[in-house]
């Protein structure tokens, strides 16, 4: 086991070294000056040639990459652009908003798609399996933007006019952000006397503080733990909903391939119940593939995240992502979609990994 | 020495032939077993819907896509829906309106062109995308894949390295960089997403490759005489297509989401041309005042993809022997 973690670690590290390099040039061939569009169409020559010494954009290309590739092994991702902060402090402050939504909507997505996918495959071509699969495809048809929009309209438009007009109150779900504005919060260095604390294990506790839903659990902080869970309802379902109908798909053929198969008849014959038949021998089998589709839903959690967070009005890592390209701010672009194909291959390793744990063939071979 | 010649010629003729009719007969049971899916005949309906609809799409819409309708009588900007037969009636007369206005069934965007046309005329646009995209990404795919299981050795090591590293980046964020890079533009979009695609089909072609260049047959042709492209061209592809074809009509979904994500994003079509993803990016902020804006072409959009993905289920449960049971 352990030399099958080795060698699959070993094989990652070209991987990452590619990854490393394209986005690099990625980033460099981005059309437009970038001091032009950090400093405005007024920045002089003069103004642009400090700038371009400063962020090093003088060097010669190769000497660039080998200059990036040296900070980053100090774990300095270079200062944005436009915001003239350090990205490390960005990100600190985005990337807890789009791991908490994907977070959430991965666990919405295993959880309700494998349970589904239970259903379905138990009650084989009864019309719950139907539904449940027809509403699948359905859920795996809308795109993530168009899903988001059309619960920002039922939830926040149509529900609160309708149970206003009906019962008085109105009843809905915020539409977009992260809290109501104006309500006040502590962060965890706040709540727990830490403000003095600096360095790495500030940025640990900031970090940690932007998982709302987390900070709030641990400081007591209920009414605000009520309210961030109700913004978090809406863009959960709209970023989880693909996943869920994929994991509830996997997990309904690769049962029923598993319940067709010599061994389930022979333990039937020996006369386990169904019930010990489907918990005992089926379902751990049957769960192999869709422990593999479910990370490989990250990658397209993170890729729906751009798209969940503009229309949500969230600022994560996605959103961040698209304003940095729009706004040509090449090295917060560099940074973040270095972060995303980092989580994702870690990610992907873990499920390897995983993969292997549960399956003896594949750590044997 | 002649008699052998001509008797070699003669088989080989008869072969030929008789692996044609094999051919269009296997394609025909293809064709009725993709048929006999529920999921098919669906998805092929909506399809055909959606096709009619962007073929008749000068006499089912009621405008050119960019009139824009600021005359007397006509609705202006950001209109509600005008509907003459509805004016009358209880219910529904907040999207009627009196017989001397022009009637536009969805109201009019800000703009102030029709939205129901819009819509119509939007299907020309994105119905082809997906099926473009995917064509493309299955050809440079399918070659890629090809060389390097034929070949092997170094060129499969780079060939497949580097479909490693693009696979590792998630397809949409790779596909915004692409896009960024070589600039907006619907073309652009495309080839954006075909870059994104290309190594799932050739991994697939690869792998297909792998296992049919083992087989007697293929050996059988080597010792033959015949050259490795032909080898390649007439032996390995044809038995190697299924995996693709099966992938392929799943594939088209996909792309087709994606392409209409970067037009959302901005980073694919331009105004004024009317496509459903530009047209829902461009407006979506009107979900809390005007959904009909939103919502008409998040429905057509909706409609496709689902179109595509029952088609895909249905030629996957057709193809795919593994699923017989």
């Amino acid at each position: 086991m352990t030399q099958y973690i080795i060698r699959r670690l070993l094989l990652s590290i070209p991987t990452l070294l590619g990854i490393v390099f394209i986005v690099f040039v990625i980033a460099r061939l981005l059309p437009g000056d970038p001091c032009l569009s950090a400093l405005g169409e007024r920045a002089t020559e003069a103004i642009c040639a400090a700038f371009n010494e400063r962020f090093g954009l003088n060097e010669p290309l190769h000497v660039q990459f080998f200059l990036y590739l040296g900070q980053l092994a100090r774990g300095d991702l270079g200062d944005s652009i436009r915001y003239g902060r350090p990205v490390t402090e960005i990100l600190i402050e985005r990337l807890p908003t789009t791991l908490e939504l994907a977070t959430y909507a991965l666990i919405f997505a295993s959880i309700s798609g494998v349970l589904l996918g239970l259903i379905s495959a138990l009650r084989r071509n009864s019309r719950t399996d139907v539904t449940t699969m027809f509403v699948a495809i359905l859920g795996v048809s809308i795109p993530i933007f168009v899903l988001a929009l059309i619960l920002q309209f039922v939830f926040a438009v149509a529900l609160p006019e309708v149970t206003g007009n009906l019962f008085g109150t109105r009843i809905g779900l915020p539409p977009s952000g992260r809290l109501s504005p104006g309500l006040p919060y502590e962060t965890i260095p706040q709540a727990f006397g830490l403000e003095d604390v600096g360095g790495l294990p500030r940025a640990i506790l900031d970090f940690l503080s932007g998982i709302l839903t987390f900070n709030f659990l641990i400081t007591f902080q209920w009414r605000q733990l009520a309210d961030a869970v109700q913004h978090l309802i809406l863009p959960v379902i709209a970023l989880g909903t693909i996943s869920l109908a994929i994991v509830a798909r996997i997990t309904r053929s690769s049962l029923l391939e598993v319940l067709g198969l010599d061994y389930i008849r022979t333990a039937r014959a020996k006369g386990v119940s169904d019930r010990d038949v489907l918990r005992k021998h089926a379902f751990r089998n049957a769960m192999l593939p869709v422990v593999t589709i479910i990370g490989l839903q990250l990658g397209l959690l993170l890729a729906g995240a751009v798209l969940t967070e503009t229309v949500f009005n969230l600022t994560g890592v996605g959103r961040t992502m698209y304003d940095s390209i729009v706004g040509r701010d090449y090295i917060v672009v560099q940074a973040f979609t270095l972060i995303i194909a980092l989580i994702y291959l870690t990610v992907n390793l873990v499920v390897d990994i995983s993969y292997a744990f549960l399956d003896p063939r594949i750590r044997l071979k | 020495m002649k008699a052998p010649t001509v008797s070699k010629a003669k088989v080989a003729a008869q072969s030929a032939q008789t692996s044609g009719s094999a051919r269009s007969a296997k394609l025909r049971e293809t064709t009725r077993n993709v048929l006999a899916q529920r999921s098919a005949q669906v998805g092929l309906l909506l399809l055909m819907f959606l096709v009619l609809t962007a073929v008749f799409a000068d006499v089912i819409a009621p405008y050119s896509p960019n009139d824009n309708l600021n005359g007397p009588g006509e609705p202006g900007r950001r209109a509600e829906p005008c509907i003459h037969l509805f004016y009358e009636l209880p219910v529904v007369s907040a999207w009627g309106c009196p017989a001397d206005q022009a009637e536009t069934w969805l109201g009019t965007d800000g703009n102030s062109r029709d939205i129901f046309s819009r819509v119509v005329y939007g299907a020309r646009i994105s119905l082809p995308l997906g099926p473009i995209v995917v064509g493309i990404a299955i050809l440079i795919g399918a070659i890629f894949g090809a060389i390097a299981g034929f070949a092997g050795g170094w060129s499969d090591n780079i060939l497949m390295r580097i479909m490693d590293i693009v696979l590792s980046f998630p397809a949409l964020i790779l596909a915004i960089a692409i896009v960024t890079l070589i600039g907006n533009g619907l073309y652009n979009a495309v080839a954006a997403v075909v870059i994104v695609s290309i190594p799932l089909y050739a991994r697939l072609t690869r792998s297909a490759v792998l296992s049919t260049r083992e087989n007697d047959y293929v050996t059988a042709s080597r010792a033959l005489g015949e050259s490795s492209s032909g080898i390649l061209r007439r032996r390995v592809i044809p038995n190697s297509i299924t995996p693709l074809i099966v992938a392929g009509s799943l594939g088209i979904a996909t792309a087709v989401l994606e392409v209409a994500a970067l037009s959302f994003l901005g980073l694919g079509i331009s105004e004024p041309t009317a496509e459903w993803g530009a047209m829902i990016g461009r407006d979506f902020n009107s979900i809390f005042t005007r959904p009909l804006l939103v919502l008409a072409p998040a429905f057509a959009l909706t409609t496709m993809v689902l179109a595509f993905n029952l088609l895909g289920d249905g030629i996957r449960d057709a193809l795919d022997p593994r699923l017989n049971r």
